[in-house]
């Protein structure tokens, strides 16, 4: 009895985990033989995407992983067959080196979580929603997040993405509903045309502004002690 | 047989929404009703929001449990059961009004009628306490196939492919799950993603909402379809204990609380748990919509009663009616509002 008490209270990364190899080449997600080990992940399994190539869902509804990786060097896109929806949990998403995963089924996440995008690239090319809770998004040097599809009303949660080094965050179909919801290091996000960038400066900004600003002061500095002579 | 005739116009139209000729009419009520399918990736939950015109339109003379028989020999086609070009008859008065079956056999003056309605329960004519009467009228009307609605080869209305991952697909509620099916460019024919073959007959049934799913690259695209407007209360089976996806079938946008179906059969109310519920898709996932004890409409995702929340023509609604119906009560139907 204790035993299963203590097994309600695992955490996420104690869910099962399936690989996918697409050995069938048939790049359906309801095929036992494109998993490793060969069975459909069940709902809240936490997927370990292997080889390049098209995912596709057909499960003909939503269907909930806890967590997504990608491992590294992998390109892969996560397909709908009709009107599917991927519900992503408390695992979150972590892409390895130079990894690639596109999203043309529509997401929706369903518990605070952590991804770590780092230096690769995720693309969301259909609706995103939040909700509820806060997605926690790390970003590195290299590394870029495209929000392509249509801006959602629904969003409950909060998107707080931290980053450095030179990133990219384009949001081409966001709205003031999105954006509202969206940090960048800390700071409140806005649009900037179709990238997403943090409406307050970053400490590096400031330390160029701060020169500029030193620059303008010491122009118009010289500029005093030179009037008498202009006088003359 | 003239089929109900619809137009792919891929581009910016000028025109949006309904276009009706009036919305009292006491000449045939004619329209067109236009969608829009967003660009991919994308998906789309609709049906058809118009009636084909109707090759008859009759009085019952006499009944059995799934026949009607009329006066005279008023059916001029020897076969209505052409599985490539079904006919519906679709009752217009009575207690059964607003339900359409499908044409199972026919003579010169007799139409035998699948009275399970895509259920797997039958309702039939001559049911106690729910019985059809000499006198109420039944038109017949063309239906819909996968192959006439959308086409096939080089009359394909929506993009095929090899697989349903890379073709765009129309999906169909099977209590369960949605099943795509589309066209595979490589067989020549409309096929689901379970196999199954052929697929070009796969019927579209009247009053049905499915999903149009345009894949990554795609544009957008409008949808017209031409046909007669609605002037009968609606019609449609469900048995309960189960989830439909049926289709706002009226050319005029009507409020959330159309969907009560006060006319026949009816919603029933409670929690959130307990209420049947109306559903309507938001591009990514369905928001369910239910009434309250006191007849307010209540959503997890707004605020406040959304009764007055207008449904587009054409929209899918998923109806989850949580307990079993029998008779009557298994027909949800409410009256034109106009």
């Amino acid at each position: 009895m204790y035993k299963y008490l203590f097994l309600s209270f695992l955490p996420a990364a104690a869910f099962a985990q399936s690989q996918w190899l697409d050995l069938s080449s048939d790049s359906s997600f309801s095929n036992p033989a494109n998993w490793s080990p060969s069975v459909v992940p069940a709902s809240n399994s936490n997927l370990l995407i292997g080889v390049s190539g098209t995912l596709g869902f057909d499960s003909g509804g939503s269907y909930t992983a806890s967590s997504i990786t990608v491992s590294p060097g992998v390109s892969s896109i996560f397909a709908p067959s009709g009107p599917e929806s991927l519900i992503l949990g408390s695992g979150g998403i972590t892409l390895g080196s130079g990894s690639a995963l596109s999203f043309q089924l529509p997401v929706q996440t369903s518990a605070s979580s952590a991804w770590s995008i780092g230096a690769a690239s995720v693309t969301f090319s259909n609706l995103f929603e939040i909700r509820p809770g806060t997605v926690s998004l790390n970003i590195s040097n290299g590394g870029s997040i495209n929000f392509e599809g249509p801006s959602s009303p629904a969003w409950t949660g909060t998107l707080a993405i931290t980053g450095s080094g030179s990133f990219s965050i384009t949001a081409i179909g966001f709205d003031s509903n999105n954006v509202d919801n969206v940090t960048i290091n800390g700071s409140p996000a806005m649009l900037d045309g179709d990238t997403l960038i943090a409406a307050i400066p970053e400490p590096g900004t400031f330390a160029s502004l701060a020169g500029l600003a030193a620059l303008v002061v010491g122009v118009c500095s010289r500029r005093k002690k030179a009037t008498p002579q202009d006088s003359i | 047989m003239t089929r109900l005739h619809t137009l792919f116009i891929i581009g910016g139209l000028v025109l949006s929404g309904v276009v009706a000729r009036a919305q009292t009419s006491m000449t045939v009520p004619v329209g067109a009703v236009r969608i829009t399918l967003p660009a991919g990736p994308s998906s789309t939950m609709m049906g058809i929001p118009i009636k084909a015109t109707s090759v008859l339109n009759v009085p019952v003379a006499s009944f059995t449990a799934n026949t009607l028989n009329f006066a005279g020999n008023p059916i001029a086609s020897s076969n209505l059961t052409n599985p490539a070009a079904p006919f519906f008859a679709r009752f217009l008065t009575g207690n059964h009004a607003g339900r359409a079956m499908l044409v199972t056999a026919n003579t010169s003056n007799s139409v035998t009628l699948d009275t399970k309605d895509a259920t797997s329960i039958t309702l039939a004519f001559n049911t106690s306490g729910f019985s059809v009467v000499a006198g109420d009228r039944v038109e017949i009307v063309p239906g819909d196939t996968l192959a006439t609605l959308f086409g096939t080869g080089g009359n394909l209305k929506i993009v095929g492919g090899l697989n349903n991952f890379a073709a765009d697909t129309v999906s169909f509620w099977n209590g369960v799950r949605f099943v795509a099916y589309f066209y595979n460019t490589s067989l020549g024919y409309w096929i689901s993603q379970d196999g199954g073959g052929n697929g070009n007959n796969t019927l579209i049934t009247p009053d049905i909402g499915f999903a149009v799913t345009r894949k990554i690259g795609r544009p957008s695209m409008q949808l017209t379809f031409l046909g007669t407007v609605p002037n009968h209360r609606s019609g449609i089976r469900h048995i309960g204990s189960s989830s439909k996806v049926i289709v706002q079938p009226l050319p005029v946008p009507v409020p959330l609380s159309y969907f009560a179906f006060a006319a026949q059969g009816g919603m029933s109310t409670g929690s959130t748990f307990t209420a049947d519920s109306v559903s309507l898709w938001n591009g990514g996932r369905w928001v369910s919509y239910y009434r309250n004890s006191s007849g307010q409409w209540l959503t997890p995702d707004r605020i406040g009663d959304q009764g007055s929340l207008l449904v587009a023509p054409g929209t899918a609604v998923s109806i989850l009616r949580r307990t079993s119906k029998t008779g009557g009560a298994s027909i949800l139907g409410e009256l034109t509002p106009y």
